[in-house]
């Protein structure tokens, strides 16, 4: 069943009005062209320190229907279960009730589920195959895309964009020109968003930018930046690639792919992770408007854009597509589960940093951290083995923060290990003395005595073989061994780097 | 193409109440439209049908052909250029060139009244999910 506007707006009001110290109801900066109001949640708990935002849009193609519905549930799911004190289960997926309280606790978590109402009520009306806004173009064609409004080489005729209003992926008469889109400009001017989400239908993809183009890493030049817009031509020149820091490819490849996972758990379907372009080209998404910002402007805060194509194609008997049931299945509770399921991955996965976390209550550590970062993005991404670490951090991080935050000495001994990291790396001549490192082993081994999950003991004794490794041995040379060696050597440094701060 | 009149005579009555007046003024030939066949669709009205169709290109010259075609493209499950096209998109698509092979018709209607969810049950699903819950402190 789908839910008509007002009755997704009726219970965010009553979400805000029984919840006020978690919910709040918000009213974002544009009424659409028709002039509906467009409302979002910030769900925020607790009263500790905030490091990060994230951003949760659902509805901006109208007839994507089963994602405001889905975005709304999840927004009881997570309420109910922070004040009752209990987890969320979507099929074969669970998250504890720790799991939920350090998500709601820890970053504010905004929802706007149906970002194009007009073009919503439409589908019910009229057209339950619209996609657009209800924009009034000049001629007898009605709507803008507003998912190809954004001015990120916007009105470039890339793949399936179009500057004739006759055509569904119009792209408006000129950059951010329709309110349901500049909404999301001005929402990311006033917050320092660190993570946006993007839901549509349908595919079963998880998927991040470029949508332009083909994504390259080795010449920054090779950028947007570069690029004419507003041409109402194909992209010039037409075989350019753009450029992404390899440290950002590796972090959207890496955490698509645990969304990926953490799907399949729910009922086993395989939602492929993958760059925009490489479903189709497209030019003012929104998902790249809001990674491109911190690229055209350095004083913009970076933001981290997803997209999800949610729910499979449905074939006719005679094996064609069956596009409306597609979009809009007669029975989406199956989708919406897996769709749920996703937003919680990334709401854990994406949007929590362990070091960030631990370190909040301690600010002499912040220069460590950046240091630590700044480690990662410019020497640890560009090397398999870096990669690999990265990706052994990203994968461990939230289970062991768990285990962490569960007791009270792991917690205190794990920021007592993190501060000593952070002072580590401030000069690469210091020496890892033997006693730091019988300490690590120590919290290596407490934690694994906290935990049954193969995956994790494979991970924690691959980690304390290299720190075993590490004893009297100079930062700088470390450092070495990690971005220049086999991934079993390199472990060495990332144990002492990171695994003390979880 | 005869499917497509048939199907759009048949269907036009539904779609009334979608349609914009005609009458107004048809949109500049000189807008942003690259391509003349463009320009042919313009005056077309709204659609009152669309189809499933996949497009083809007889001599593939350039690989990357079907992103000039600016329609509404699906995924298809043989990796076909399958889309969502109107009768106007067929008629522009055929003038330059393309192929349309349809396979699938759909009338311009409104959200099936069984999949909308009435006030009534959305107040009995809130009221069950929420009676459990404590207030937040």
């Amino acid at each position: 069943m789908y839910r008509r506007v007002e009755l997704l707006d009726l219970l965010m009001g009553t979400l805000a009005s029984l919840f006020p110290q978690v919910c709040t109801a918000v009213l974002m900066p544009h009424r659409s062209v028709q002039g509906r109001p467009i409302i979002a949640l910030r769900i925020r708990a607790g009263t500790g320190n905030r490091t990060r935002s994230v951003l949760i849009i659902g509805g901006m193609h109208a007839r994507e229907m089963m994602n405001p519905d889905a975005i709304i549930e999840l927004q009881v799911d997570l309420v109910l279960a922070y004040v009752n004190n209990t987890g969320i289960t979507y099929g074969g997926r669970s998250w504890s009730n720790s799991d939920i309280k350090l998500m709601l606790e820890t970053q504010d978590i905004w929802m706007l589920p149906c970002a194009n109402p007009d073009g919503r009520e439409y589908c019910f009306n009229v057209d339950d195959m619209w996609r657009q806004n209800r924009r009034d173009n000049p001629g007898p064609f009605e709507g803008v895309d507003v998912n190809r409004n954004c001015d990120i080489v916007w009105g470039v005729t890339v793949g399936f964009t179009s500057c004739n209003p006759m055509d569904e992926t119009y792209v408006g008469p000129d950059r951010f020109s329709e309110p349901e889109s500049r909404n999301i400009k001005d929402f990311c001017d006033a917050q320092a968003i660190d993570v946006f989400l993007d839901v549509h239908s349908y595919s079963e993809l998880v998927l991040w930018p470029w949508g332009h183009a083909p994504t390259q890493t080795t010449k920054p030049n090779q950028n947007f930046l570069s690029l004419a817009t507003g041409t109402c031509a194909p992209l010039q020149p037409p075989n350019h690639q753009e450029y992404m820091p390899s440290a950002d490819q590796q972090h959207y490849q890496t955490v698509a792919r645990q969304i990926g996972d953490d799907i399949r758990l729910v009922r086993g379907r395989n939602y492929i992770p993958e760059p925009l372009n490489d479903l189709y080209g497209t030019s003012g998404t929104s998902t790249d408007y809001v990674y491109s910002r911190h690229i055209a402007n350095t004083a913009l805060h970076k933001t981290y854009g997803f997209s999800f194509e949610t729910g499979p194609l449905v074939l006719h008997p005679n094996g064609s597509p069956n596009v409306p049931e597609s979009f809009h299945p007669a029975d989406p509770t199956l989708i919406k589960d897996d769709t749920k399921a996703g937003i919680l991955s990334l709401l854990q996965k994406q949007d929590l940093c362990a070091m960030d976390f631990l370190g909040a209550s301690r600010p002499e550590t912040s220069s460590g951290l950046d240091r630590i970062r700044k480690f990662r993005d410019e020497q640890l991404a560009k090397t398999e083995a870096g990669r690999e670490l990265i990706a052994l951090y990203e994968r461990v991080q939230i289970p062991l923060l768990g285990l962490v935050l569960a007791d009270e000495s792991l917690t205190s001994e794990a920021m007592s290990l993190l501060e000593i990291s952070t002072k580590l790396v401030e000069n690469e001549e210091t020496v890892l003395s033997t006693r730091d490192v019988e300490r690590g082993l120590a919290f290596l081994d407490a934690l694994a005595s906290r935990t049954t999950s193969k995956d994790l003991l494979t991970d924690l004794e691959t980690v304390r073989k290299q720190l075993e490794a590490s004893a009297d041995k100079s930062v700088g040379n470390i450092l070495e061994q990690l971005v220049g060696t086999s991934s079993a050597s390199t472990l060495s440094k990332k144990s002492t780097k990171r695994r003390p701060k979880k | 193409m005869k499917q497509v009149k048939k199907k759009s005579k048949a269907e036009s009555k539904k779609s009334q109440s979608a349609r914009k007046k005609t009458s107004k003024k048809p949109k500049s030939a000189s807008a942003k439209t690259p391509s003349e066949g463009l320009t042919l669709a313009t005056t077309e009205s709204p659609p009152n049908v669309r189809f499933s169709a996949t497009i083809h290109v007889r001599n593939v010259t350039d690989p990357t052909w079907f992103e000039r075609l600016a329609i509404d493209r699906v995924p298809d499950p043989t990796g076909a250029i399958r889309a969502l096209v109107t009768p106007a998109d067929c008629v522009r698509l055929v003038n330059e060139g393309f192929e349309v092979r349809l396979d699938a018709a759909y009338p311009v209607q409104p959200l099936n009244p069984a999949l909308i969810e009435t006030k009534e049950s959305f107040q009995r699903w809130m009221d069950e999910k929420l009676q459990t819950a404590k207030r937040a402190k």
